[in-house]
């Protein structure tokens, strides 16, 4: 038996009696969707990259706003001398609020693409893997259908 | 006596040619003169006797002796004939048993001679069948092929099927172990491909926890504003905040579980397409095979037919042949008999001619040596002349002639022969050969011609009438 096991995948040396058409085809088949899986992961790093960057470019510049609008907010509580009192608490809690609010949404956005991403990871990998298995199923047919033509060329029949 | 002769003589006188001298002589008087010879010859001693007796009565009749004497001498000579007697019976007793042994002796010799004959013969006839023989070769036979000769090759075939099958199904459970390998590598790999996604899904949930608990932190200030701790704002929104994204991570986790699910089933469904399509080639490989082997079956059975078609055929030719040259044997048999038999005939015609030549007749071979025979017995030969003389003059003449023998035997016994005797016995043989009408083929005579003594002998031992070669 001409096994192919514990040679490399893409080695001439696991064709066995497969044909060169057929070992091509199949090796064919193996780049490709190696190619389009290393692709997506690319694209997929890329964007995560990216996402992360203009979380924190954005974050930066607004906590750098907010800084400024808080000085903004609480200099007429300073000149009035109420920043001891219950309205300037309630102010700043609503200024907080809408701050917040801000940057939760900004970070929910960041999120919501990290986790698209994710999920295209997945389905890259589980399409590799599915495209793998099934091209491993062909090869596997093939070598069977070789077999029993190679054992009716050898019968003589 | 005499007139006994007499009559005899007047018997057998009648249709004698009294002038010839030798051709014309009765045969049966001629016989009769032989038998009285013979006769006379046989009974002289007691002729004698009488003779001697009648003397001695002649000198008792002298009367000058005494009656005592007489007497005396009358017992001694009773005496010396009893005497004579016994011995005569002795050498007759003696000589009947000499012949007697004679008589077996020739008569072994003359069984070893025929025996000798027959065989010289049987090689005579042998070798005429031997000459003509023609050796016809032997037809070469077909010989009939063995059945394994016809069937080897589908033997073959079928051994060639069977081991070709027997080394591929184990090359095709092969292939199925490898592929259930590599599908169970793969699972492998998925499931640490998930863990390590579920690990960094796990720390990114975890720092985004961290980032929405800074932003809703509440300062110190805010402790000493009292606007901090639960039912504040600030804490509604932090919880609001948790709340959203552990939704969101469950809304991924869900995505992701329905995703690996998938793929498990997909795996499942695959491992269960390889075991289908294992067991499918192996029942497509064993089919084939049985295929294979029912019309290896079928071309084997053909063979075998063609097999007795062709050993019947093969032996109805070799019968043909063997009969054939039975035929031809047949033929060359028959046609060298024939030959032979021709050539047989041939051989017999021609010594048969040189027996003929060299036939001879007692009689012609006494007239031959008269000449030779008369210096040598003039007496005889004229006594001879003159009782063949005698015979042929008839009755009276044959009367004459034995007396005339008489006298002379007479002569001889009482002593008054003188001279030149008559030879009694040369005289009988001679006549005996004279009236001897028989022909022989003389031996030293055919032989010197040129004749076979086969042929000779053969001609003797079977009356001129041997077996000969049969067509």
């Amino acid at each position: 038996m001409a096994s192919y096991k514990g040679v490399s995948r893409y080695s001439d040396k696991g064709r066995g009696d497969l044909s060169a058409d057929d070992w091509n085809w199949l090796q064919t088949q193996r780049r490709q969707i190696e190619q389009q899986y290393s692709i997506g992961t690319a694209q997929n790093k890329f964007q995560r990259d990216t996402a992360k960057a203009n979380y924190l470019r954005r974050k930066g510049d607004l906590t750098r706003s907010w800084a400024q609008r808080f000085a903004d907010f609480q200099a007429p509580y300073v000149r009035a001398g109420l920043l001891n009192s219950g309205l300037y608490a309630l102010g700043r809690d609503r200024f907080n609020l809408a701050r917040n609010q801000q940057l939760g949404e900004l970070l929910a956005d960041y999120e919501q693409t990290i986790g698209a991403l994710k999920l295209s990871d997945e389905l890259l990998a589980s399409v590799r893997r599915n495209a793998l298995d099934d091209i491993a199923s062909a090869e596997a047919a093939r070598r069977a259908s070789v077999a029993e033509e190679l054992r009716r060329a050898r019968q003589g029949l | 006596m005499a007139n006994d002769r007499g009559g005899g003589g007047s018997r057998s006188n009648e249709g004698a040619s009294p002038l010839s001298l030798i051709s014309s002589l009765n045969r049966r008087r001629a016989a009769q003169i032989i038998r009285d010879l013979n006769t006379r010859s046989s009974s002289g001693g007691r002729s004698n006797t009488r003779s001697s007796s009648g003397r001695s009565n002649k000198r008792g009749s002298s009367g000058k002796r005494s009656f005592g004497a007489v007497r005396k001498l009358v017992e001694e000579r009773q005496r010396r004939i009893e005497e004579g007697q016994r011995r005569a019976g002795a050498r007759a007793q003696a000589r009947s048993y000499v012949a007697m042994q004679q008589a077996r002796a020739r008569e072994a010799q003359r069984e070893i001679e025929q025996e000798m004959l027959e065989q010289a013969y049987a090689d005579l006839r042998q070798r005429f069948l031997d000459q003509f023989a023609v050796d016809i070769p032997r037809p070469p036979l077909l010989d009939v092929p063995s059945l394994d000769s016809y069937v080897k090759p589908y033997d073959d075939a079928a051994a060639l099927a069977n081991r070709v099958y027997e080394e591929t199904v184990p090359q095709i459970q092969g292939i199925y172990d490898s592929l259930q390998e590599d599908l169970a590598e793969s699972q492998a790999e998925a499931q640490r491909q998930q863990a390590r996604a579920d690990e960094l899904a796990r720390q990114e949930q975890a720092a985004m926890l961290q980032q929405a608990q800074a932003l809703t932190r509440p300062t110190t200030l805010d402790y000493e504003l009292g606007v901090a701790g639960a039912g504040s704002l600030g804490q509604q929104q932090a919880e609001a905040d948790r709340a959203f994204l552990a939704l969101r991570a469950a809304d991924e986790a869900a995505l992701a579980a329905n995703l690996r699910e998938n793929d498990q089933r997909l795996a499942a469904t695959r491992r269960e397409d390889a075991e289908a399509m294992r067991s499918g080639s192996l029942a497509a490989a064993k089919t084939n095979l049985d295929q294979i082997l029912t019309q290896i079956g079928l071309g084997r059975a053909r063979a075998e037919q063609q097999y007795q078609r062709d050993k019947a055929q093969i032996e109805d030719e070799n019968a043909r042949r063997l009969w054939q040259y039975a035929q031809l044997v047949q033929d060359a048999q028959r046609e060298a008999l024939a030959m032979a038999a021709e050539a047989e005939q041939m051989w017999a015609d021609q010594n048969e001619a040189i027996a003929q030549a060299a036939t001879v007749s007692p009689r012609a071979l006494w007239e031959a040596a008269l000449p030779t025979r008369q210096q040598a017995n003039p007496v005889t030969v004229q006594a001879m002349v003159d009782v063949i003389n005698l015979a042929g003059e008839g009755a009276a003449g044959f009367a004459e002639a034995m007396r005339m023998i008489r006298d002379e035997e007479e002569k001889l016994a009482s002593g008054e022969a003188y001279g030149d005797p008559v030879n009694m016995r040369l005289l009988r043989k001679w006549l005996t050969e004279y009236y001897d009408d028989r022909e022989y083929v003389d031996p030293t005579r055919y032989q010197q011609l040129g004749g076979d003594p086969i042929y000779l002998a053969v001609r003797q031992r079977y009356n001129a009438q041997p077996p000969r070669i049969q067509r």
